[in-house]
């Protein structure tokens, strides 16, 4: 009897363990003060017909809590595995900013269409990750918008912009301009 | 940016909004922003190969310090209702993607990869397979190459760099078919001149063509179809990325473009492109 009860704990616990590594969910108490060790952990715990879950974003700690049924995330039959990935899926896509309009990030487009791409892809993980609406800018010409962030670089040289940089001919002393502003002159002049 | 661009995977988590519906909305609301510093720390180049491992200090997010974990620590807790970033041209943020997923689950991943490779349209991107189909009628294969003679003035002499791609070019060729002329079509931000003197030492070996002069009234027909000028560079990205091979410049986002575009969009093996 109690090798019997010893086999079923080992597979119980090596399942638990596959899970585990599968799915990189880290499965642990959820009461206050307990600390995710500067890893991005998921907490999980639940009873069978509801499911909480909470997200703990790096060691700055920005606990992103949420519960709900399993009924209601459609993922009642599914096998624990499963239901893991189909709730953190639609959790976070209740958490991401297409639900809310109200926040939003704005970034403003440098260089050619290359640079413009890699900056798009960088400000969409922005985005999801501050849970903000992102402003899509305008696709721009070559020289059209400013030089790139390092500005210092480009401040030291009296260089802003890539027709400056090109041309070889410094023009302004200034750093990039208030982003806010650029963003919208651009928007404005293309519209 | 979505007319050329298709954002649909990008959509499923991230939410995005037009410029210019974003100005109205500014102008009817009373928004609150938050103008991110620029203020500090630039780092030379060389830095952005290597990604930023200890976060910047608080108030102190430069350009090329900014990593995830500030993103976290330091714009997640902003109140503001706009935050304005500037540029947010990070390479070493997409080159250093790994920082983004080790750690992270599943849905991380699945961010990452929807937004790692923004596709072009559906539409540009079959205009691409449509000139491949009408060269391969002819000829059995075809090639591409990104020329960047403004190269020159950020990493090296020009006449290197186009040496580097002509000796690619001839030894695919010699490789894939002795004797026979390769169609080549040849992407270059320079005209006249100097443009005779990139394509003079390929014509041996090539049949160099540009897009707009060769397919002008395929190009006139998808603009009809899109219904606005869409400027060529797009077209030939595409047409570049239904090549057999790509030969490209390893300093330029837009060649990296292409490699990408073919490797996630079409599942072409990584050997068909060489970035020189």
């Amino acid at each position: 009897m109690g090798r019997h009860a010893l086999v079923v704990f080992n597979v119980v616990f090596s399942l638990a363990i596959l899970i585990q590594s599968l799915y990189h969910v880290t499965f642990m108490d959820t009461s206050p003060g307990s600390s995710p060790g500067g890893r991005h952990v998921l907490h999980f715990h639940g009873d069978g017909h509801t499911l909480g879950l909470t997200y703990v974003l790096g060691e700055a700690g920005l606990p992103l809590k949420f519960s709900g049924s399993l009924e209601r995330y459609g993922a009642q039959d599914a096998i624990p595995g499963e239901i893991l990935r189909q709730v953190e899926l639609r959790m976070l896509q209740e958490l991401v900013p297409s639900k809310s309009k109200s926040k939003f990030l704005l970034y403003t487009p440098t260089d050619g269409f290359g640079n413009q791409v890699t900056s798009l892809t960088v400000a969409l993980k922005f985005a999801w990750l501050t849970r903000r609406t992102l402003v899509l800018p305008p696709l721009l010409g070559h020289y059209e918008g400013p030089a790139r962030g390092n500005c210092r670089n480009l401040e030291v040289a009296g260089l802003t912009n890539q027709t400056e940089i090109r041309k070889g001919l410094p023009q302004s002393t200034s750093c990039l301009p208030d982003s806010l502003t650029t963003a919208l002159f651009q928007c404005m002049t293309k519209s | 940016m979505e007319s050329v661009l298709d954002l649909t995977a990008a959509r499923k988590y991230v939410g995005v909004i037009d410029a210019r519906e974003f100005l109205k909305l500014l102008a009817d609301q009373n928004l609150t922003v938050y103008e991110v510093p620029y203020d500090c720390c630039a780092c030379p180049d060389t830095v952005w190969l290597t990604p930023p491992l200890e976060p910047v200090d608080e108030g102190a997010v430069s350009p090329l310090g900014i990593t995830y974990r500030t993103v976290e620590g330091y714009l997640v807790p902003r109140d503001e209702e706009v935050i304005s970033m500037g540029s947010v041209y990070f390479p070493h943020v997409e080159q250093a993607s790994y920082l983004f997923t080790w750690g992270f689950n599943n849905v991380f991943r699945k961010v990452n990869s929807a937004t790692k490779v923004v596709p072009y349209t559906k539409e540009i991107m079959e205009f691409g397979g449509r000139i491949r189909q009408r060269i391969t009628e002819n000829w059995h294969q075809f090639y591409c190459a990104h020329i960047r003679v403004g190269d020159s003035y950020f990493h090296r002499q020009r006449d290197e760099h186009l040496e580097l791609v002509r000796r690619t070019l001839v030894g695919l060729a010699l490789k894939a078919s002795p004797g026979v002329k390769i169609p080549l079509l040849l992407l270059s931000d320079t005209d006249g001149k100097d443009y005779e003197a990139i394509v003079e030492p390929l014509r041996e070996k090539f049949e160099v063509f540009r897009l707009g002069d060769q397919w002008a009234e395929e190009v006139a027909r998808v603009r009809l179809l899109l219904g606005f000028n869409v400027d060529i560079m797009h077209l030939e990205a595409t047409t570049c990325a239904h090549a057999d091979h790509f030969v490209g410049n390893k300093f330029s986002t837009f060649s990296k473009r292409v490699r990408a575009l073919r490797s996630k969009a079409l599942k072409l093996p990584a050997e068909s492109v060489s970035l020189v």
